[in-house]
């Protein structure tokens, strides 16, 4: 015989559920704007049924719900392509980022760069050989070449500057990757602490896809979930989260190969900020490569030129650039920086001699060997439209990674995202059940009170 | 497809985001009226600007050194110029003086203005330009070039045979000087032949040796006159060449930097009713909810 109260057990068994199902959808509401936050659904079961004899035999009667736990909504092929993607992404967004500083760094083709002062500088020679005994030409061509001087050496300065400032984000981006391994191996610890008594961690779990959404942010990475609950992190052969230790990336690193090094075992980054961070410490080197390998040419075809001149105060083989080593020390020769009357015009010493101008002048024009049969001008112009082709590469690569990965994120947060009119719609389900639970509960009370009161007299 | 409401917010942000930075871009190119403000936004046509602007600042050099040609040609023709008067005054005064019925008297006034010419001939072949630099001087250009000395008076050339080379063209050159010596010394002691056979009375010299001599001078000056003329006209015709070919290059800079304006404008107007439409769809949807219809 069933007790007089399982019906009221039922009743009180269904409130219970429907309660905790409220507070589900009350904490997805709560949670809407929370990031990373997946939603949940409560799982209600059906407890075991009641076996009784009855006229027709041994029958089955329900007894109710309980709650059988409390499911975290989530799809694990999305997130793993989600780090894959993320990472591509914030490779090129930072090489894209990087290239485009260099772009305003170089400023062309604005008429105040490089280019436009180097013609500038070749206009002066060519105004000098036209009118050798000028002094004033000697002036403005002084000037024009400090000018030239001194949009290169603030190009290079500026790249000097950027390289420093990428070195400085390479260490801060390693020492970021370390926090968040960390951080993803304490949430490990706790999950597995959880998990092993039963719980269910779910905002644990989020906690960790959040560390390593952004992690993936930063360097390319792969992950493998284990039976326990915890997740183990690798970083090409780099274990960065094993099952119970962290082992942080060694902050020794050479840009040139993209890898990081302990001293035993190379580790290659090949994805995520910290990719991005090498790729464009090796795009400025090579543009301040062929920044110096333009210097040097320069100086040393004017300078030899220059040097066969005899100048207005009689004296020849001066240089009329200083400097050795690229951009660097480049500059006016003291001699010409302390008298214009320095810049020999001519080969004869002749104040209407233009000569040795006239050639420099022709340098304008000139292929030269040792850049590749390319003018100086050409030269330095390939520089521009690499560095503008380039930053506009990984603009596009951004575009359609960027598009992929908000495309990747849409599906997420369509698998776990809350949605308002669906915890709305959830909400009044669970409230309609919950006053019927609770208008059974009462009906089974007036019912036992009848029963009470009819035998009671 | 499930939406959350999170990516629903995010994906109209995104959408004013996009619309505002179209926008804001298309506001720039209006503003200075480039299609290339910086490499990426055309990498390759960023390298024929710059090889354009450097095509035409050579353009520029060429004409400019035309026109430094020009000028010294024109100095150079006007003292030629005076030189061909004397002479051809010198040769009016001897055919004169050769007349026999020419008093002795009549030949010494014609004597001295044959020296006064003789000093204007030096004097002109010691121009110089503006900038105090001789026309005549070859490179010595701050050399005095012609000095007349000794007794009988001798005209030497202090200068030398130096050239001022000009590029006016793609692989033109030309000369932006005269060399005038041998013919300023010869129609100097013409002159001065001339002027001693006026004192001399030397009828047959005149009317020969002196002639002749100031015959050559005067055709060789007309020569150089003619070489000046020429040079003027070739220098003219590259100066010309230059402009048109700076002109060339200034429009194909335009054509590949320049927006194109009724573009930009229209683009303009696209993108403010796309900004417009998202936040449209902004205001629509996050009016939408549940909420609403339930009590």
């Amino acid at each position: 015989m069933p007790s007089a109260f399982t019906g009221i057990d039922i009743a009180a068994r269904a409130l219970r559920t429907f309660e905790a199902a409220l507070n589900v959808t009350g904490n997805n509401i709560a949670n809407v704007n929370t990031r990373g936050y997946s939603r949940q659904r409560l799982e209600i079961g059906q407890t075991p049924p009641e076996l009784r004899w009855t006229l027709s035999g041994l029958t089955s009667f329900g007894t109710g719900t309980f709650v059988n736990g409390v499911l975290r909504i989530r799809d694990l092929f999305l997130d793993g392509r989600y780090l894959e993607v993320s990472s591509e992404a914030f490779r090129s967004q930072t090489m894209r980022n990087v290239l485009q500083t260099v772009e305003q760094i170089l400023g062309e083709p604005g008429a105040n760069a490089v280019s436009g002062a180097l013609d500038a500088m070749f206009d002066s020679w060519n105004n000098l050989a036209a009118n050798p005994a000028d002094d004033g030409a000697r002036f403005d061509l002084r000037m024009k070449a400090a000018t030239l001087v001194s949009r290169i050496r603030d190009v290079h300065e500026r790249l000097v500057t950027q390289d420093a400032m990428l070195r400085s984000q390479v260490t801060d981006t390693i020492g970021q990757i370390n926090t968040l391994g960390r951080r993803i191996q304490e949430l490990n610890e706790e999950i597995r602490r959880q998990t092993a008594a039963g719980a269910d961690p779910n905002d644990l779990l989020d906690q960790r896809q959040v560390a390593l959404d952004d992690l993936s942010k930063l360097v390319n990475l792969r992950t493998q979930p284990m039976q326990d609950g915890t997740l183990q992190v690798f970083i090409h052969n780099h274990t960065l989260v094993g099952q119970v230790e962290f082992f942080p990336l060694p902050a020794n690193y050479d840009a040139a190969t993209s890898t990081v090094t302990d001293g035993v075992r190379v580790t290659t980054i090949s994805g995520g900020q910290l990719a991005g961070l090498f790729g464009s410490l090796n795009a400025v080197a090579s543009y301040r490569a062929q920044l110096d390998s333009f210097v040097n040419e320069m100086r040393t075809q004017i300078n030899s030129l220059h040097q066969t001149g005899i100048n207005l105060n009689g004296t020849t083989g001066i240089d009329f650039f200083a400097g050795t080593s690229g951009a660097a020390d480049l500059d006016l020769s003291d001699e010409v920086k302390a008298d214009p009357r320095n810049i020999a015009a001519g080969a004869s010493g002749a104040p209407g001699d233009g000569s040795v101008a006239l050639a420099i002048a022709r340098l304008r024009e000139q292929p030269l060997v040792a850049l590749g049969g390319r003018s100086l001008g050409q030269y330095y112009a390939d520089l521009v439209s690499r560095v503008g082709q380039e930053s506009l590469t990984f603009q596009q690569k951004l575009e359609v990674q960027s598009s992929l990965l908000q495309h990747i994120e849409q599906q997420r947060q369509g698998v776990a995202g809350v949605n308002l009119d669906e915890e709305l719609s959830n909400m009044v389900k669970y409230q309609r059940a919950f006053q019927s639970a609770a208008k059974l509960l009462s009906v089974l009370d007036q019912t036992t009170e009848e029963l009470i009161r009819a035998f009671g007299r | 497809m499930r939406i959350g409401t999170q990516q629903q917010y995010l994906a109209l942000q995104e959408l004013i985001t996009r619309a505002q930075a179209r926008m804001a871009d298309l506001q720039v190119r209006l503003a200075d009226g480039k299609r290339i403000r910086q490499p990426s936004d055309d990498p390759l046509g960023t390298l024929d600007v710059l090889s354009f602007r450097r095509a035409k600042a050579v353009t520029m050099t060429h004409a400019a050194n035309a026109d430094v040609g020009i000028r010294n040609m024109k100095l150079a023709e006007n003292a030629l110029g005076g030189m061909d008067e004397i002479v051809k005054r010198a040769r009016v005064l001897v055919t004169h003086g050769a007349n026999a019925p020419t008093t002795q008297d009549a030949r010494n006034a014609m004597a001295a203005e044959i020296r006064t010419l003789r000093e204007r001939l030096v004097g002109l072949a010691n121009s110089q330009d503006g900038f105090g630099r001789y026309l005549f001087a070859g490179t010595e250009v701050m050399t005095k070039p012609f000095e007349e000395a000794g007794d009988p008076p001798v005209l030497t050339y202090a200068g030398d045979d130096g050239k001022l080379l000009l590029d006016v063209g793609p692989g033109t050159v030309m000369e932006g000087n005269l060399l005038v010596d041998q013919q300023v010394i010869a129609a100097h002691a013409a002159l001065y032949d001339a002027e001693q056979r006026l004192l001399s009375g030397d009828v047959a010299g005149l009317s020969g040796v002196t002639l002749q001599l100031l015959q050559d001078a005067g055709t060789a000056i007309n020569m150089l006159r003619g070489e000046v003329g020429h040079r003027q006209k070739q220098l003219e015709s590259a100066q010309q060449i230059a402009q048109r070919r700076t002109d060339d290059f200034t429009k194909a800079i335009s054509d590949k930097e320049d927006a194109d304006m009724t573009q930009v404008v229209t683009d303009l107007s696209a993108a403010q009713a796309a900004y417009q439409a998202s936040l449209a769809s902004f205001a629509v949807v996050g009016r939408l909810s549940l909420l609403d219809y339930l009590r």
